[in-house]
């Protein structure tokens, strides 16, 4: 039997395909991305191979933080250890090296490299000696402290030549410098659209960093000894007090090659879990595909079980074709998906974070990862139907009609209700401080029981849709309305995933809408300056701080204050101390530094308890939250440990409620006056003085920071809208991946309008033969496709504003967020539904049109 | 009007399938319908029987519920010596498998196998391979073989019905039940199947039972067993057409 399965499966090719565009699309997704990943890892890690091909050893501090995101922040080492590294037997060459921020400002004033969410922006070091990292293809090295070379995409980008002036940012301020040369990195002229500017050691380390430091000694040996053994010799000439490890060249690169891995997973994963989420909705289509071949063949099947074939056997060949469909249909997806990953590198270079890519990176574990995941989700969602064509009378081989088996409306409302109210329960405990875990079983309940109920809901629903469709569009319009209304099971099931994505898009949007006025009023009521100038790029670089007092010396500027960031390692001595190997780095957490002498009148944190003034050099304000999870009072001392090693003991001196702090903890920046390690501002508020006017303190303003080439200078209004948009982004990616879901609900749509077109093509003979004209049988299709996605549409649109509610409700702990209805999203999104029904419909009514009269009537 | 005698013990010896007091009803009180009315009827083996009746008469209730495809109200069928209400789905289901063909008006054949996958359907369903040598003799005897690799949809009317009874030879059946099987054909088409039929009976002693409203159809018959209002109505032994259509009148009257 397995056999004929098979070839009763291959007998229906053409079929196969149709119905496997779902599993193809939903694999398509998932494997895109999981190529997409590897490729770009792949790159990485040729590029860190390459890079540091030369480099046998590598001196660095034993000293670091771990930040959140995967990324490191390390302690800096003295130069003069380069003589010692010089000095131990086998060393050929040392040089230092620095990765620190440094930005490039463009002929025309604009900064090279977009703000925060683009490729990093660096300073380093270029040396003469062959284990750098840098080669110079062009001029020649820098020397002094007014010399600079570039890597070849910032010169082609800034419009560079050899012998131009050219501004650079970095932590010592705005500098002006003469490009001497250009540099390649490895082998390529450019590592991943990152912007670097070079300099020569001295040069770099009091600009870049701290006069006097590197982050790191990169070595070369002769090859007398293996690289573990001249890391050991190394090690052993190294002060104990200096706290210096040393690695291998090959134990340096995979550290790095791992750390870039860690950063991109964290949007991969992003993107993966989307894909998944597609794949399931994706899901729901195969499963009504196969509900409705199994229900046009019902007959076969009952020929099949009134000549002898068990239950299992019907429902066996079923699940043959279907492991059938999701093997093809896995194949052909990840075909695509390779495609599809290319195709994400250009969007996402489009849109200004370049991710280097070269080849492709098409690995056994992406295959199988999404091969597995398909064929899986495929047999799965075919498995009902399958068992359910298993229990077809034998019988109904003998009747001319097929059976619509209704099932049992009564029980289905009763049992869809009672999981609707279960979730409901759920959703509204969640609002009364019940873990997210309960809300998350509410929104799934709610869910699980609208697609109980839908078969119920879909026919009245769908009839009250359809009148206007028969108002306006006559005999057409009435069949549409009715052809949607007539296999309520079919309908409900095809705007099921219709249904699924509108309500996540809504329920977002929502959320979204609220959020971001809940930030406006906020934010509103903090800043009371009139500009600010802000920079987007949290952690790394800023506008350094001699900017800050520049604009405060201003004409007509009354008051200014800089807010940072920075992080620091924090430990409670009354906690047991945490297990921690030696040398090993733990979490640091992000700090906002701020100026207190300035900033109160200005900008509102949101003290809650004590006074900012307090905070002096060993001061912190937590965020009321946190210190009330960790049993936190006035007068804790709390032991902080800045990026160089230094242990602060700190006290807290108040708290904040957190609602206008960017971080958890607040300091003065006076608590990292002394560090090397670099304090920037991301925001300067700016109060104009009585009696001036706001526009000319902003041009002056402008004119200090287009000098320097950093930050965005925004009025009050303009700030208020900057911080609300920021949600925008995270919305917009959450919109794209939620579109692979609705493509593959409308996929879903196409195919069960082809499938319904064949089952009726008698009908639609009939009609054609009485004289229904093409254009009539178009309409008919058309109307059909809208009011069925509509449905999904419509319902899913409440739904969704049913979640948004709760789940906004949910988070609001301290009555601070209101629920907003986005009236315009909402309507659009009903209005895409409606254009997307119409084209959904474009096929189907083609091939409708195209039924053989006479064939259609003359075949039983 | 002739009275049927109820089946001795030693007639069943010689007996494929039987019926007793068999009553099927539909729906209850005032729309109640009596498909089969206490019918009591047995099949002789290596015979071909007809049964005829007006439309409504229950001939075809009577046929699905022999063959097992349905199940009576009250009554019981046995098939040889097989009560088929002990029967569990599974067990119905090897019943149908091993000893009963079937020849249907329309739609035998799955449309996606081939003439010969469709014959050995009911063999491949049972994983077995069958006796190649019957299996043979069917194809020869019913002229398919050069048709065998044929889709359905490549086949005529005739030849389609011709695949359908060398599926229900192929396994050697104890018992072989067919719906109208000419009601899709033209005449003469329709005669060359019945002819097989008639053949598979007297050249292969094959039992078969065959439920029809033609006179023609049913005159190829050794019996034919008349039905009205769900009740057996009489017989007749070896009909010809023209004995078929004047029972028929004096039934009507």
């Amino acid at each position: 039997m397995f056999v004929l399965a098979v070839k009763m499966t291959v007998a229906r090719t053409g079929r196969l395909i149709l119905t496997s565009l779902a599993v193809i699309l939903g694999t398509a997704f998932l494997s895109g991305t999981f190529v997409f990943r590897d490729t770009i890892n792949q790159t990485f890690d040729r590029l860190f191979a390459d890079v540091f091909r030369d480099v046998n050893a590598y001196v660095r501090s034993t000293t670091f933080l771990e930040l959140d995101f995967g990324g490191e922040q390390r302690a800096a080492t003295p130069i003069s250890v380069l003589d010692t590294v010089r000095g131990v037997a086998g060393v050929t060459s040392a040089t230092g090296d620095i990765q620190a921020f440094a930005r490039v400002i463009g002929k025309d004033g604009e900064p090279l490299g977009s703000e925060g969410n683009g490729p990093p922006t660096f300073g380093s070091i270029a040396s003469a000696d062959s284990v750098g990292l840098w080669s110079v293809s062009e001029g020649r090295l820098p020397v002094g402290p007014n010399e600079v070379i570039l890597d070849q995409a910032t010169v082609i980008n800034g419009k560079f030549e050899l012998g131009d002036t050219v501004r650079v940012v970095a932590v010592r301020g705005s500098r002006e410098f003469t490009m001497v040369g250009i540099a390649n990195y490895g082998d390529i002229s450019s590592p991943g659209g990152a912007t670097f500017a070079l300099f020569d050691q001295p040069t770099a380390s009091e600009f870049l960093l701290q006069p006097g430091f590197v982050d790191a000694i990169l070595i070369e040996g002769d090859d007398s000894v293996s690289d573990e053994v001249l890391a050991q010799r190394i090690d052993a000439a190294l002060a104990a007090d200096l706290k210096l490890e040393t690695l291998t060249g090959a134990e340096i690169t995979a550290e790095v090659q791992g750390q870039i891995k860690d950063v991109l997973n964290i949007f991969s994963t992003f993107l993966i879990v989307f894909s998944y989420i597609a794949l399931g909705i994706g899901s729901f289509v195969i499963y009504n595909v196969f509900s409705i071949t199994a229900a046009q063949r019902l007959r076969e099947n009952a020929l099949l079980r009134a000549i002898g074939a068990s239950r299992r056997q019907v429902s066996r060949a079923l699940l043959v074709e279907s492991t059938a469909m999701g093997i093809v249909g896995s194949i052909i997806g990840f075909g695509i998906g390779i495609l599809l990953s290319q195709l994400l590198s250009a969007l996402l270079k489009a849109t200004g974070f370049e991710v280097p890519t070269q080849g492709l990176a098409i690995s056994t574990a992406a295959f199988v990862n999404t091969f597995v995941a398909g064929v899986l989700v495929t047999v799965l969602a075919a498995w009902l139907p399958a068992r359910r064509a298993g229990r077809v009378p034998p019988l109904a081989a003998l009747r001319d009609t097929a059976l619509d088996t209704a099932g049992n409306i009564t029980r289905r409302v009763i049992v869809g209700l009672v999981i609707v109210a279960l979730g409901g329960v759920g959703l509204a405990s969640s609002m009364r401080d019940a873990p997210i875990q309960i809300l998350g079983l509410g929104v799934l309940g709610v869910f699980t029981g609208i697609l109980v109920l839908g078969p119920a809901i879909a026919r009245p629903v769908a009839l009250t849709l359809g009148i206007p469709v028969a108002k306006l569009r006559g005999v057409s319009g009435e069949m549409a309305r009715q052809n949607a209304a007539r296999n309520p099971k079919r309908t409900s099931r095809t705007a099921a995933p219709v249904l699924l994505g509108v309500a996540l898009v809504t329920a977002f949007t929502a959320l979204a809408a609220s959020i971001r006025s809940e930030i406006r009023d906020t934010f509103g009521n903090a800043f009371s300056g009139d500009i600010a100038l802000t920079v987007d790029a949290r952690g790394f670089g800023g506008i350094p701080l001699s900017i800050t007092d520049q604009i405060a010396d201003l004409d007509g500027v009354a008051q200014v204050t800089g807010v940072g960031f920075t992080s620091v390692r924090l430990s409670d001595p009354n906690e047991p101390p945490a297990l921690t190997q030696a040398g090993a780095g733990q979490r640091g957490v992000f700090v906002q530094t701020i100026n207190p002498a300035t900033i109160t009148g200005l900008f509102d944190l949101g003290v809650t308890e004590g006074n900012l003034s307090s905070l002096g050099k060993d001061g912190l304000f937590v965020a009321a939250s946190r210190a009330a999870e960790k049993g936190w009072e006035i007068g804790t001392r709390l032991q902080v440990t800045r990026v160089d090693g230094v242990v602060i003991d700190a006290e807290i001196r108040g708290f904040v409620s957190g609602d206008t702090s960017f971080a958890n903890y607040v300091a003065s920046r006076e608590m990292f006056a002394d560090t090397p390690a670099s304090i920037f501002d991301a925001f300067v508020y700016i109060k104009v003085a009585a009696g001036s006017e706001i526009a000319e303190v902003q041009a002056r303003v402008a004119a200090i920071s287009s000098d320097a080439g950093i930050g965005t200078l925004l009025s009050k209004e303009q700030f208020i809208d900057d911080q609300a948009a920021q949600i925008n982004q995270i919305l917009a990616l959450i919109y794209g991946l939620l579109g692979l879901s609705i493509i593959i609900a409308i996929v879903g749509i196409v195919i069960t309008l082809l499938l319904s077109v064949f089952e009726r093509r008698r009908e639609i003979g009939l009609l054609r033969a009485v004289g229904m004209t093409k254009s009539q049988v178009r309409t008919t299709v058309r109307w059909e496709s809208v009011i069925t996605s509509l449905l999904g549409a419509v319902s899913g649109v409440v739904l969704g504003v049913v979640m948004g509610v709760v789940v906004v409700a949910a988070l609001d702990d301290e009555g601070g967020i209101a629920f907003r209805l986005p009236i315009n999203e909402t309507l659009s999104i009903v209005f895409i539904s409606f254009l997307l029904g119409v084209l959904a419909a474009v096929y189907p009514a083609w091939r409708a049109t195209r039924v053989n009269v006479v064939e259609a009537i003359a075949t039983a | 009007m002739t009275t049927l005698p109820a089946p001795s013990l030693a007639d069943s010896l010689n007996i494929a399938a039987r019926a007793v007091g068999a009553s099927k009803i539909y729906g209850s009180g005032d729309s109640e319908v009596r498909a089969l009315d206490g019918v009591d009827v047995s099949f002789e083996k290596g015979k071909f029987t007809a049964i005829m009746g007006p439309s409504g008469s229950g001939k075809s209730t009577l046929m699905h519920c022999v063959a097992g495809l349905d199940s009576l109200t009250a009554g019981s069928v046995f098939i040889s010596d097989t009560d088929l209400s002990s029967l569990n789905d599974k067990q119905l289901t090897e019943l149908r498998r091993q000893k009963v063909g079937f020849i249907f008006q329309a739609f035998n054949l799955i449309p996606t196998l081939s003439a010969e996958e469709n014959i050995m359907l009911p063999l491949t369903l049972g994983r077995s391979k069958g006796d190649r040598t019957w299996i043979d003799g069917v194809i020869d005897t019913i002229s398919l073989r050069d048709r065998l690799t044929h889709r359905p949809s490549e086949l005529s009317g005739g030849q389609q019905q011709r695949v359908a009874i060398a599926r229900a030879l192929a396994s050697q059946p104890d018992i072989i039940f067919a719906d109208e099987p000419t009601g899709n054909l033209d005449s003469k088409t329709g005669q060359e199947v019945l002819t097989f039929m008639r053949r598979a009976v007297s050249d292969l002693g094959q039992t078969i039972v065959m439920v029809t409203h033609d006179a023609v159809a049913a005159s190829y018959a050794d019996r034919i067993v008349f039905l009205a209002d769900g009740k057996i109505a009489g017989e007749m032994f070896s009909p010809t057409a023209q004995k078929v259509l004047d029972y028929l009148k004096h039934l009507g009257e």
